[in-house]
């Protein structure tokens, strides 16, 4: 019961001074009016930030911070940090690396990180105390779908698996997983699960509240909703003082709930302390989190805590309450998370049931059919819908609730239509539909406007752009909560239920055409049994997205425009399957017409255009032997000039840029700087502020000032764009960003320059110089270009020049 | 106000994502390592003689402020934050420096010191500071005598890393 004393540094103490909050207190699920006193401090960290902020700080917790609240904390405090604009409550997640006994800082090169496969498993307790970071998928309680799941999984993954492939009612070997399932046995199932869902409950360290957690609410409105009604369950089970009051708190069994969680924390304590290879101080198999596997061995891991996590279990079960700064949480700020929005969207909004002694009310399940949310032509069944229940219920047998893993052809999610006709009547047919969901407001019909040469086979795996992922999350959230409204208003009037009743469970999953889209998950895993660099790398492996002019252009520009980027071009073809051979236009461009190309191919003049730059050739799939990061390959061809005086930074960023095949030159001082930058042919600039002989604002200045000239010379014809330059500020001052700003940098980035910002720096403004150059080219070719041109080189200029 | 000095000798964080460059370089992360040691050492070798010498406060700056950029870089934040000290010093932009007993409390618990640095932290502050410019080149003599240290423990810690002395 007593909790692990551990000496700690004097500004851990109040680590221990804990609050005292009565567990009737925290039943009312809302915050308690008066501040607790913090709990601890967590050391986080943004991981890959470049920019404001790359040291490790410290957050406050409180007893009853979930790490949805944690991150309310760190953007609260990072808000004036660009990183915080860039970044929500959705977008961010608190994790570490784990890679065979090191823990975050030691881990994999953050860099290339970029995940593969998304491997949402809980664990269980047995593979923490086997001082193994392999995470098991929880396949004792999800069938046959998830067992392929679990053959996907790498060889070192298979090992404790016996343990836990059948709960066992074994006495004191896994306490908390006993419980799990003495709970399951003792309580009949009173709702069937979604294997979606039951991968959201099977962790053993929440015992107490297996309130189906919310998982990565992508929609700002919800975040704020359901934060006020999350559960709170999960301050009982942790909260000192009402684990004081748990001896009265007796499970299903009759077994208290908190011997058998501390007993289980301390058998893992014991066996991980033996074990060389521990890569945690304390199990953290209590946690609820998810794993991805980041490299290919499969040896490392992205552990990202569940956002219903309380932050004190994280710093208890991790760090036995002493985080050295060495070792932040790091946050991730991943758009992939919102990959798996459209997977796993799950509400939960739970408050604790339960009186002041702490024994679970029983609240009638009421069950709501299936309502179909159709989220941008994508229909989605979702699982039915339960409101009340006690947290018990969510412990559920697995083996006795068959998870509905059917998936009817009427679910058929989308529709690829390619015509005004068939739009008009796709849009005809939803609109009947809405008449069968009833007089709730139906979801809007949506149309995903696609790229041509979009395979139709593909649309349920993670292909669409990532905006559109998030789009499409955030209106089916939006959907669902339309129609919990009025399924709530409508059909429960047992329980006297409002949408509004916070005290009442309502839990709600998505069954996102499972079988289906895991089906699709597993042939993509089985093609590429290298890690997967990324969703844009999935993108190009799976989606012949096709470049191609869209209507018809002057065959004379098209010819033109051959001619011009042909070196560039000849090197870097898109290979896509449906495009048309290059050597066919060639022959087409020269001597036929517009309508005999047509003819030969049967898609209205498909010109095989390629961008101002063309992007990197993409690796065989089969060949991808290096792991690969998204921005790889979509970076421009362009030309950079390093400014930095020192060799160690200069060979750094060097070396980025070759890895990354960017043509590159290096200048020493201000001066140097200057004087390529007058040989031409540069895109973009990196330059150190402070500099001998010529400093970099110096440089700058310099440049912009023969830029003028230069373009006050030519009066007719082509000028050339204004060379980007990035400043890399030594200091976060505001001071220093702004001189830099003033002298007529476009950009800059904080050193220690983070390589992840420095290639997004280099995307987005490379991008941006490709279009440029794109349209002064055209601005020397045509005339009628002449207003575009100056619209798109007017915000750079101001900006530059301001 | 002086920021607080980071408590990790190696920004791990940092310093790994130069090290997964070795992938298609090896050995690049350890060349660079080496370089650094030899730019740093040239550096404090520097710095000792402007101290000695003219105590010119501006060449101090750039000084200070030249492996300031290296180190962080490389993730060695003790030592970028100490040449920070003494960039800010030589630009007159700070007037304090740490004692040497409040650096100590800042290091990792489980850091071992041999017995030079026991002895160096043990040596108490030279008080009264001087003033004027005087007092500037104090305590950049104070600064450099702190990142000096701060490089031994962390040239000690990339050794380890690479398993070979540096």
């Amino acid at each position: 019961m007593r909790r692990q004393a551990s000496p700690l540094p004097p500004n851990y103490s109040s680590v221990i001074s804990r609050s005292s909050v009565a567990p009737a207190e925290l039943g009312l699920g809302l915050y308690p009016k008066t501040v607790p006193a913090p709990a601890g401090y967590l050391w986080v960290k943004i991981e890959n930030s470049g920019d404001a902020i790359n040291q490790a700080f410290r957050v406050q917790i409180h007893d009853n911070d979930t790490v949805e609240d944690l991150k309310d904390v760190i953007l609260q405090k990072l808000n004036t940090s660009r990183w915080a604009k860039v970044n929500d409550n959705a977008s961010i997640s608190l994790g570490v690396y784990t890679n065979g006994g090191n823990v975050m800082g030691a881990g994999p090169p953050s860099l290339a990180s970029m995940p593969a496969q998304y491997h949402t498993n809980y664990t269980t307790g047995a593979n923490a105390a086997a001082g193994s970071d392999v995470l098991n998928s929880p396949i004792d309680i999800v069938p046959k779908l998830f067992q392929k799941q679990q053959q996907q999984m790498t060889p070192q993954s298979a090992v404790p698996d016996s343990a836990i492939l059948t709960p066992q009612p074994k006495q004191n070997t896994h306490p908390s997983k006993l419980s799990v399932v003495t709970a399951t046995n003792e309580q009949p199932p009173l709702r069937s699960l979604s294997p979606k869902s039951f991968m959201n409950m099977g962790t053993d360290g929440s015992l107490l509240d297996h309130s189906p957690s919310r998982i990565y609410t992508t929609s700002p409105k919800l975040a704020s909703l359901p934060k006020a009604l999350m559960s709170r369950t999960n301050s009982i089970t942790m909260s000192p003082t009402a684990a004081n009051g748990m001896h009265a708190f007796l499970n299903a069994t009759g077994r208290p709930y908190s011997q058998s969680r501390m007993a289980s924390n301390e058998g893992n304590l014991t066996s991980a302390s033996t074990s060389p290879t521990a890569a945690f101080p304390h199990s953290i198999s209590k946690l609820k989190y998810r794993t991805e596997v980041i490299n290919k061995t499969g040896a490392s891991f992205r552990l990202t805590f569940m956002p219903d996590e309380l932050a004190v279990n994280i710093l208890h079960c991790m760090f036995n309450d002493n985080q050295p700064a060495s070792e932040p949480l790091l946050i991730f700020s991943s758009t992939e998370l919102s990959i798996e929005h459209h997977d796993t969207i799950e509400l939960a909004m739970t408050t604790p049931e339960g009186d002041a002694n702490g024994t679970p009310t029983q609240r009638p399940v009421v069950k709501l059919d299936p309502i179909d949310v159709s989220a941008h032509g994508r229909h989605r069944k979702i699982g039915p819908i339960e409101i009340g229940g006690d947290r018990q219920d969510d412990n559920s047998a697995p083996e006795d609730s068959e998870p509905d893993i059917s998936t009817p052809a009427e679910y058929k999610t989308y529709k690829l239509i390619t015509n005004e006709k068939q739009l008009q009547e796709a849009s005809n047919f939803m609109n009947g539909e809405e008449g069968l969901v009833g007089d709730e407001p139906s979801p809007k019909q949506a149309i995903l406007l696609l790229p041509k040469g979009y395979a139709e086979e593909y649309n349920t795996s993670n292909s669409a752009s990532l905006d559109d992922e998030l789009d499409q999350s955030l209106k089916t959230q939006h959907d669902i909560q339309q129609a919990i409204a009025t399924q709530l208003s409508s059909t429960s009037p047992s329980t006297s239920l409002s949408s509004a009743t916070l005290q009442h469970n309502f839990d709600l999953s998505l069954q996102d055409d499972d079988s289906q889209y895991l089906a699709n998950h597993q042939q993509q895993q089985q093609q590429q049994h290298q890690r997967q660099a990324s969703l844009s790398e999935s993108n190009h492996h799976h989606v012949p997205l096709n470049e191609q002019e869209v209507g018809i252009i002057d065959p004379m520009v098209g010819s033109q425009w051959q001619d011009k980027s042909s070196p560039t071009k000849s090197g870097t073809p898109i290979d896509t399957p449906t495009s048309i051979d290059s050597a066919d236009l060639v022959r087409g461009r020269g001597n036929a017409s517009d309508s005999s190309l047509s003819k030969t191919h049967s898609k209205p003049l498909p010109k095989d255009r390629p961008l101002p730059h063309p992007v990197r050739p993409r690796p065989k799939p089969s060949s991808s032997s290096a792991p690969k990061s998204t921005s790889e390959r979509v970076f421009p061809k362009i030309n950079v000039l390093i400014v930095e005086d020192n060799v160690i930074n200069q060979a750094i960023l060097g070396s980025f840029l070759r890895k990354h095949k960017i043509s590159y030159k290096v200048a020493k001082n201000g001066k140097e700087a200057v004087d390529i930058w007058k040989e031409g042919g540069l895109h973009l600039i990196f330059m150190d502020l402070q500099l001998p002989v010529l400093s970099g604002i110096e440089a700058a200045k310099q440049i912009r000032n023969y830029e003028k000239d230069r373009n006050k010379e030519i009066t007719s014809g082509r000028k050339s764009p204004p060379v980007i330059i990035v400043a890399l500020t030594a200091s976060n001052s505001i001071e220093d960003k702004r001189n830099a700003l003033l002298s007529g940098c476009n950009d800059y980035l904080t050193k220690p320059v983070n390589l992840h910002w420095l290639s997004k720096k280099i995307t987005e403004w490379g991008c941006m110089q490709a279009l440029i150059d794109f349209d002064s080219w055209k601005q020397g070719q045509s005339r009628m270009t002449d207003s575009l041109t100056t619209k798109s080189e007017h915000p750079l200029k101001g900006k530059a020049i301001s | 106000m002086i920021e607080p000095m980071p408590i990790e000798i190696i920004n791990w964080g940092i310093l790994n994502e130069i090290i997964s460059m070795d992938e298609d370089d090896p050995e690049f992360s350890k060349g660079l390592i080496i370089q650094y040691i030899d730019q740093a050492e040239t550096t404090f070798g520097e710095m000792d003689a402007q101290l000695q010498g003219s105590r010119d406060l501006a060449e101090l700056e750039k000084l200070g402020h030249f492996l300031k950029g290296s180190s962080a870089a490389l993730g060695l934040q003790r030592i970028a934050w100490s040449c920070e000290r003494i960039q800010n010093l030589g630009r007159k932009a700070e007037k304090s420096f740490p004692s040497k007993q409040q650096l100590r409390d800042t290091m990792p618990a489980d850091l071992v010191l041999d017995e030079s640095d026991n002895a160096y932290f043990s040596q108490p502050d030279a008080e009264p500071l001087p003033q004027g410019d005087a007092l500037y080149a104090a305590l950049i003599h104070k600064a450099l005598q702190q990142a000096r240290f701060e490089f031994k423990v962390a040239r000690q810690q990339l050794s380890e890393y690479y398993g070979e002395q540096l």
